[in-house]
């Protein structure tokens, strides 16, 4: 089959990014890197809310980098967020002298580099990234996304402590998750400390996944806790 | 608050020792390179003979339990650790394989100390170098001695070998074959296997015969039997078997019952191994108590030279390897010189007639201390009670002909002679109590320096044969001469520090720069002899009467003699100094090579030669106390 020019630019790059895919998915889990990700926003809506604060861990496998964080308040557009500051207790006074988000991303998308991107309940702090850097005309975030909500949730079923026809209840907090498995919380709805404990948390559902032999990237998706993102909404 | 990661893993870190004697910024950096590691039950931190652990471990949450496995499989727990317990210190430390199982007891979540930082950490902050060294002798010493208590069924009183079980001493796996294997067949796998036996089981896996040697020669080669027949036709049946758990005492008895050599030992019906009676003669030649019997009943040198050989070929190896100290065969070799020269003693009695009067046979130096490793010069004496008047000749000639001829026969054996001439051979030191009092007057009250040098030696004094009163006696009079000793005991102060330990300024080991020993390190003259002449300083000056070293430190320690610390570290450094110049030795035996004190530094592990630099430390700390001391004390330095 050959393919006319026009079509053929607008399809190497997926041509491309198949194959990385394929490459990438039977990564072991084992030896990838992952960026543990937490933010904290103005509200839960992510279409127009903003980020406050930004924390992220570096894993390699089960290992947790105690040095390799990255954590930065962010002085957002808006001036009030009401609503939200009982929930992390960040006030506009707080930001009103830390950098504008412009001057913190650019940390955010090089430490997360290579690597899978992983948080509790993910999807929103992807979605608020994710279209904050297209404000900013990027679009350099890594794509896969793994949502250690949906981890519990299967390992859960697999224990047989979540009856499928119960999945779609509502899980615990990560607060009350982290005090089940016994991790210790220093600070919550602060984002490094929030991320911190997500790798915890992480740490030791990787163990598990491990041990019921889900071993490489691939697999994560097949258990439904994986997500390619199609990049900021435009 | 901004970097919760970092600040929580520092505040952790800062309360475990030996983190916590880092300073603020150190421990920081250090923090910034760690990991966190999550084990799940039952996973292993670090496997027993694995590859060297990356990283050393602080348990921050869990337990994990340190074990050894002996050879027969059985486990022994070392340690259980806990919260803030460090593991893999000496993989990390040593680069070495992993010495014990770690197993994560339960989930556990550990702090990693990335080698690299570790080795960094020993290179640079003394505090923490010590107290991971410190914790690794400990380590080691309890996992030794876990192994030991698996092992004493084989050690110290003989009765080990009746009260083991016949599993433990058992050699298995079993050869075996089925009944219809050809006896050729059969003939060519034990060939193959080195064995002179193989048992031959049935489908279920019981034993239903035995074919030995003896069978091949008597009932095919003799007989003319043809070779293909299957070995059903020439077997033993049935098979005599001894229970894995049946002491050896059972196994013993059954072959004396039953005139035969070999002994299976089975697991219910099914062969496990395999006893036979060579198997027994060698364990009880290993046995000390089979020795000093067989001493007890010699009748010539020439039988105590093949026994000497035996100890120390067969039974100081054997001990070794089952993680005796080397202090401990220090007595141990004792006890077994002692009992050849009573032995040769009580012969000569009985060729020369009774003695005139009461004597003692004095050892001296290492031999009077009990700290003799395999090479063993003669130094001895000869103290005999001050004789009636008018018979004083009679009894010289008669000691001085003991002494000759048991020097000559303690040659005989293999105790090369002294090189001195510190032996009850030479007239000088076959002496009545009265003039053994006047000679160490003298070394004590008007002391010559070279005199002193030599006369050390002699302060070392046992009395091992003979009428020991007589040595307790002459022991007493020299703790009563010490207190007017003063410029005895600086003298003595004097030759204990006038050598430092083979350490160079930048705490390099200074090695031999030519010569025969050429990049080696003289192990007794700096090392184990200085500890030993700083002890003894001690001892003679605060009229300790042990002449053995740690008990000589036990004594100063309790009596508050010398401060704790420096007794415990002596005691260590000397235990550890000793240890190393007992595996030379072995080595240069087996090697067939002239047995001497010098070492390789390059040729040890990476621990070993740091624990040797500490081990040279701490003479370097002992001389200087006793240069402060006695300089202090009588302005001299």
């Amino acid at each position: 089959m050959s393919w006319h020019g026009g079509r053929r630019h607008a399809l190497q790059p997926l041509v491309e990014r198949l194959r990385s895919i394929r490459s990438l998915s039977r990564q072991p889990l084992a030896e990838t890197a992952f960026t543990v990700v937490d933010t904290e926003l103005t509200g839960l809506d992510p279409d127009s809310d903003e980020i406050l604060a930004i924390g992220a861990i570096r894993m390699i496998g089960t290992r947790i980098l105690v040095g390799e964080t990255l954590f930065s308040a962010i002085r957002p557009e808006r001036r009030a967020w009401g609503a939200s500051v009982p929930v992390h207790g960040i006030r506009p006074v707080d930001v009103q002298h830390a950098s504008p988000a412009e001057a913190v991303l650019p940390a955010l998308i090089d430490f997360c580099k290579g690597t899978v991107m992983v948080g509790y309940g993910v999807d929103l702090d992807r979605r608020v990234l994710e279209r904050s850097l297209a404000r900013l005309g990027k679009d350099e975030l890594p794509r896969l996304w793994l949502d250690i909500a949906r981890v519990e949730r299967w390992l859960r079923s697999r224990a047989g402590r979540l009856p499928e026809a119960g999945a779609s209840e509502r899980l615990p907090t990560l607060a009350t998750l982290a005090q089940q498995e016994g991790i210790p919380v220093p600070a919550t709805h602060h984002a490094l400390a929030d991320a911190f404990v997500a790798a915890q948390l992480w740490q030791r559902q990787l163990a598990r996944l491990l041990a019921e032999r889900v071993t490489t990237v691939g697999d994560l998706a097949l258990i439904g806790a994986l997500r390619r993102s199609a990049g900021p909404r435009r | 608050m901004d970097n919760v990661v970092l600040d929580s893993t520092v505040a952790f870190l800062q309360r475990i020792p030996p983190f916590q004697f880092l300073p603020e910024p150190t421990l920081r950096r250090v923090a910034a390179q760690a990991e966190i590691h999550y084990f799940p039950k039952g996973t292993a931190l670090i496997r027993r003979g694995g590859a060297p652990a990356e990283y050393l471990y602080v348990i921050q949450r869990g337990g994990v339990k340190k074990s050894v496995r002996s050879e027969d499989g059985e486990e022994t727990v070392v340690e259980i650790a806990g919260e803030g317990d460090l593991v893999g210190v000496l993989s990390a430390v040593d680069h070495t394989a992993g010495h014990l199982d770690d197993i994560a007891l339960e989930d556990t979540v550990c702090y990693a100390i990335p080698r690299a930082v570790v080795d960094e950490l020993m290179a640079t902050e003394p505090a923490f170098t010590r107290y991971l060294l410190h914790a690794l002798q400990q380590a080691l010493d309890v996992s030794l001695e876990a192994l030991r208590q698996r092992a004493a069924l084989w050690e110290s009183d003989g009765s080990f070998l009746l009260a083991a079980r016949c599993r433990d001493i058992a050699r298995s796996p079993v050869l075996t074959c089925s009944p219809a294997t050809p006896i050729q067949e059969a003939a060519r796998r034990m060939t193959e296997h080195r064995v002179n036996s193989i048992v031959v089981v049935d489908e279920a896996g019981h034993g239903s015969g035995i074919v030995t040697d003896w069978d091949l020669r008597e009932r095919v080669v003799a007989a003319g039997l043809d070779y293909l027949q299957p070995v059903s036709q020439i077997m033993s049946s049935p098979l005599v078997t001894v229970a894995g758990d049946e002491p050896v005492a059972e196994a013993i008895r059954l072959m004396i019952a039953r005139n035969i050599h070999h002994l299976v030992v089975v697991d219910g019906a099914r062969p496990i191994g395999m006893i036979t009676g060579y198997d027994l003669v060698v364990r009880q030649g290993t046995s000390p108590v089979f020795i000093a019997k067989a001493i007890d009943r010699a009748s010539d040198p020439k039988a105590m030279r093949s026994l000497l050989e035996q100890v120390q070929r067969q039974l100081f190896p054997f001990l070794l390897a089952r993680g005796v100290r080397a202090t401990q065969l220090g007595y141990i070799a004792a006890e077994i010189n002692d009992r050849i020269i009573a032995r040769l003693l009580a012969l000569l009695e009985a060729e020369l007639g009774p003695p005139p009067v009461p004597y003692c046979w004095l050892v001296l130096g290492s031999e009077g201390r009990r700290e003799q490793t395999i090479k063993t010069d003669q130094d001895n004496a000869l103290l005999y009670a001050d004789p009636p008047e008018g018979e004083e000749d009679a009894a010289r000639d008669y000691f001085l002909e003991l002494g000759r001829r048991a020097v000559e026969g303690l040659v005989a054996v293999g105790f090369p002679p002294c090189s001195g001439r510190y032996t009850a051979d030479n007239p000088e030191w076959v002496q009545p109590l009265a003039r053994w009092r006047r000679r160490f007057e003298a070394w004590v009250a008007v002391p010559e320096p070279e005199d002193v040098l030599s006369s050390l030696i002699f302060f070392d004094f046992r009395g091992v044969h003979g009428d020991l009163a007589l040595a307790d006696q002459l022991r007493r009079y020299i703790t009563e001469l010490m207190p007017q000793s003063g410029l005895f005991l600086v003298h003595v102060a004097g030759i204990s520090t006038a050598q430092g330990p083979p350490l160079g300024f930048l705490g390099q080991f200074v090695v031999e720069r030519s010569g025969e020993h050429k990049d080696q390190l003289d192990l007794k003259h700096g090392g184990t002899g200085a500890i030993v002449n700083l002890v003894r300083l001690f001892a003679l000056r605060h009229g300790v009467e042990e002449t053995n070293t740690l008990s000589r430190l036990e004594r100063l320690k309790a009596a508050g003699q010398m401060q704790d610390e420096l007794a415990n570290d002596l005691a260590e450094a000397f235990e550890f100094l000793l240890s190393l110049r007992f595996r030379q030795q072995w080595e240069d035996l087996r090697a067939g090579k002239p047995i001497s004190n010098f070492i390789d530094p390059r040729q040890l592990s990476s621990l070993e030669r740091r624990l040797l630099k500490e081990s040279f430390k701490i003479i370097g700390r002992a001389q200087a106390v006793v240069r402060q001391e006695f300089s202090v004390e009588h302005g001299m330095a």
